[in-house]
C-alpha cells in the first residue's frame, strides 16, 4: 500500500509479459486494485462509473480466486468493452469472492486502447497476508 | 550453484542439464544453442522453466529447449516435451494460452509490385484485415457454427466458401484435430470467440508481404512452389480469446485436480493431469477444438488476403503450409505413440513420415520460421535429425530477447517506422505501441536461430525471405 495506506498496483516487466502486483490493508483492497489496474493496462483514459456487474467467483483458494477476478475483468473488457472505475468486494473467503464491478464502456473518444493481454497465468502468482497488509502478484500473459 | 553453471555442453549447438538439477527433476534437459545464444538464454528464467518441465511424470528423453528459447511460464517459449500416453501427462502450460498460434505462408504467382502499388496493397489489406486489440473478425458465429468450427477446422472454413479442398491437404494435421470435442469448450469460451473468427488479433501477430530473396536448396523450393524474386505473403496469428479461455478454463481444472492424481508441480502454471484421466481428455478435446478454431481463423484471413491480393495485383495466392507452434500431438516415435507438446516450436518432419503432405514427401515438410519485423523470415524443410532428437521439432522464430518494456524505453514509433522506410519496408500498425515492443532488436537475430536447427541437422535451409511490408496488430 502507499505511505498513506491507500491500496495501490503497478505492473513492471516480466520477460515479454507484465507481473501485476498490488498492496493493501487486507486482502479485498488488494484484490480490487489489481483489478483496476489491469482495466488501466487494457485501456487509458477517465472511468464513468455506468454500468454494474455483480461478481460472484469461486475457486480452490485465494490465488485461484485473483485468477477468476482478473479474468472476469479481461472478459468483460473483450466482450462486452466495460472497464472497470470501481470494485467493491464484500465477501473475500479462501474460497469466494462475492461483490459488485462497476464499470465504463470503451469509448474510442475518451479512452485510448492499451496492450492485448492475452491471459491471466498462475505462474509465479501469489497472495500474502499477514500483520503488516496484503500483498499479491499475478503475470500477465501479453 | 547456478543452473546455468550445471549446464554442459555436448557440442557446438547441443548442452545439456543433467536431472537432479533441480528439486524433483527426474528427467535430464537439452537446449540447442550455441554459445552466443546461451549468453541470451541465460539472463532470464528461461532454463529453470526448462528443468522445470523434466519434473513432469512420463517425461519421454529429455526436455528440450530450441534456440529461440526464452522465458514464458510453466514451460519456456520453445519448449518441447513428449510423454508417454500411458504413463505420461498432457500440461496447457506446455502449449500457452495462445492454442495453436502459428505460420501460413502463401504464394504468389508474381513479383513484388512497385512501391507506389505496393502501400496501396498493404493498405487495402489493412482495411480488409481485422487487426489490433478489440477488433471482431470477419464472421460471427451462431452456436451450430461455432460447433461446426470446433469440430471442422479449416475443413468447416472451406465448406462455407472460404478456400478451396487443395488447401487442407497443406495444413499440418489437415487443418483439423480429429479428436476435438466441443462439449468441452465453456460458455465463456465460446462468447470470447463468436466474433473474432477472421481477425488477426495484437502482440506479435502479422501479415507480411515477402520477396524470396535467396533459395538454398532448389529442389525442395520448387517442390514447396518458391523462386528468388516471388512475392509471398505470410499470416501469424492463433485461436484468439477462445484458445485463451479454454486453456484458462482447463488450467483451474486440472490445477484442483492435481491432488486427486499425486501429482505435484514446482509452478502451478504447470498442473497437469494424466493423459488417460477425465481431466486429461477434457483438455485434450477441449484444446483440440480450439486450434481448429485457430486452423480455420488462419484459413478465412487467408481468403481475405487472396481477394485483397487478387484485386490490387490479378495474382492468384496459393498456400504453401501451415504450421502450428503452440499445441499438443499424438505422434509415433520409436515405435510407440506420445503426445508431443510443442510450445513456441515448430514440427519438422522429414521426408518419408506419412504426415508430410504428398506434394513434398520427397523433400520434408515445409518449416516456417518469421523473424521479427523488420528481418528475414526463413523457410526449412524438415531433416531425419529432428525425428532422432527433438521429437519431429524445431525452433518457431527469432525470440524475443528484450522485455516490452525495454523495447519500448527510448523508442517512438514514427522514429521505427522510418528506420524500416528507409530499408524500404512498409508498415501499417492498429497500436503504435506495438510497433515499438516489436521493433528488430526487441528478438534474437533469428539468421542465429536457424544456423543452430542447421547445424543440429533438425532442419535445413531452403529459402530465405525478405520483408517487403507489414502488417501489425
Amino acid at each position: 500500500m502507499s505511505e498513506s495506506g491507500q491500496p495501490t498496483a503497478w505492473t513492471e516487466p516480466f520477460g515479454g509479459d507484465l507481473a501485476l502486483r498490488a498492496r493493501a490493508r487486507d486482502a479485498a483492497g488488494a484484490f480490487a486494485a489489481a483489478a483496476l489496474e489491469l482495466g488501466a493496462v487494457l485501456a487509458a483514459g477517465e472511468r464513468r462509473a455506468t454500468e454494474t456487474r455483480p461478481l460472484d467467483l469461486t475457486a480452490g483458494d485465494r490465488e485461484g480466486l485473483l485468477v477468476a477476478l482478473l479474468e472476469e475483468v479481461l472478459v468483460l473488457f473483450e466482450t462486452e468493452g466495460l472497464l472497470p472505475a470501481a470494485v467493491e468486494i464484500a465477501t473475500l473467503t479462501a474460497t469466494r469472492l462475492a461483490g459488485t464491478l462497476r464499470a465504463d464502456r470503451f469509448d474510442a473518444a475518451r479512452h485510448d486502447p492499451g496492450r492485448a493481454v492475452k491471459a491471466v497465468t498462475w505462474h509465479k502468482l501469489a497472495v500474502r497476508e499477514d500483520a503488516s497488509g496484503a500483498s499479491l502478484r499475478a503475470v500477465l500473459d501479453l | 550453484m547456478a543452473l546455468h553453471d550445471a549446464m554442459r555442453r555436448l557440442d557446438a549447438v547441443r548442452m545439456e542439464l543433467p536431472a537432479g538439477s533441480v528439486p524433483g527433476q527426474r528427467a535430464p534437459c537439452r537446449l540447442y544453442a550455441d554459445e552466443a545464444l546461451f549468453r541470451q538464454i541465460r539472463r532470464d528464467d528461461t532454463l529453470v522453466q526448462l528443468a522445470n518441465v523434466g519434473t513432469l511424470p512420463g517425461l519421454v528423453g529429455a526436455g528440450l529447449a530450441m534456440p529461440d528459447a526464452h522465458q514464458g511460464y510453466g514451460f519456456p517459449i520453445g519448449g518441447v516435451a513428449a510423454f508417454d500416453t500411458e504413463s505420461g501427462v498432457v500440461s496447457p502450460g506446455g502449449i500457452g494460452f495462445d492454442i495453436n498460434c502459428g505460420v501460413r505462408l502463401l504464394a504468389t504467382d508474381c513479383e513484388p509490385p512497385p512501391p507506389s502499388r505496393l502501400k496501396a496493397l498493404l493498405d487495402d489489406l489493412f482495411r480488409a484485415v481485422p487487426a489490433g486489440v478489440g477488433r471482431g473478425g470477419a464472421l460471427r458465429l451462431d452456436r451450430k457454427a461455432m460447433d461446426g468450427v470446433l469440430a471442422g477446422g479449416a475443413a468447416w472454413a472451406v465448406r462455407n466458401g472460404h478456400g478451396t479442398e487443395a488447401d487442407l491437404d497443406r495444413i499440418e494435421a489437415g487443418g483439423r484435430l480429429a479428436h476435438a470435442d466441443p462439449d468441452q469448450v465453456s460458455e465463456r469460451a465460446r462468447k470470447r470467440g463468436r466474433d473474432q473468427l477472421g481477425s488477426l488479433g495484437g502482440g506479435n501477430h502479422f501479415v507480411e508481404l515477402q520477396v524470396v530473396s535467396a533459395v538454398y536448396d532448389e529442389t525442395a523450393a520448387a517442390a514447396f512452389g518458391l523462386a528468388p524474386g516471388q512475392l509471398v505473403v505470410s499470416l501469424h496469428t492463433g485461436s484468439r480469446g477462445l484458445g485463451h479461455q479454454v486453456c484458462g478454463d482447463h488450467l483451474r481444472i486440472l490445477d484442483g485436480a492435481m491432488g486427486t492424481h499425486g501429482i505435484r508441480v514446482p509452478d502451478r502454471q504447470l498442473a497437469c493431469a494424466p493423459i488417460r484421466s477425465r481431466e486429461g481428455r477434457g483438455y485434450l478435446g477441449a484444446m483440440a477444438a480450439a486450434a481448429n478454431y485457430a486452423f480455420a481463423n488462419r484459413q478465412i484471413l487467408t481468403a481475405l488476403a487472396r481477394e485483397v491480393v487478387g484485386r490490387a495485383l490479378g495474382a492468384r495466392l496459393h498456400l504453401i503450409y501451415d504450421v502450428a507452434h503452440n499445441i499438443a500431438q499424438f505422434e509415433e516415435h520409436g515405435g510407440r505413440e506420445l503426445l508431443v507438446h510443442r510450445k513456441g516450436a515448430t514440427r519438422a518432419f522429414p521426408a518419408g513420415r506419412r504426415e508430410v503432405p504428398a506434394d513434398y514427401a520427397a523433400v520434408g515438410q515445409p518449416v516456417l520460421i518469421p523473424g521479427s519485423m523488420g528481418t528475414a523470415s526463413w523457410v526449412l524443410a524438415g531433416e531425419p535429425g529432428s525425428l532422432d532428437e527433438t521429437f519431429g521439432s524445431c525452433c518457431h522464430g527469432a525470440g524475443r530477447r528484450l522485455s516490452r518494456k525495454a523495447a519500448l524505453r527510448d523508442s517512438r514509433a514514427e522514429a521505427v517506422v522510418a528506420k524500416l522506410e528507409a530499408r524500404g519496408i512498409l508498415v501499417a500498425a492498429a497500436s503504435h505501441r506495438g510497433i515499438c515492443e516489436e521493433k528488430p532488436d526487441a528478438y534474437k537475430d533469428v539468421d542465429a536461430v536457424v544456423e543452430v536447427v542447421r547445424r543440429a541437422g533438425l532442419a535445413r535451409k531452403v529459402a530465405r525471405l525478405r520483408p517487403l511490408a507489414v502488417i501489425k496488430g
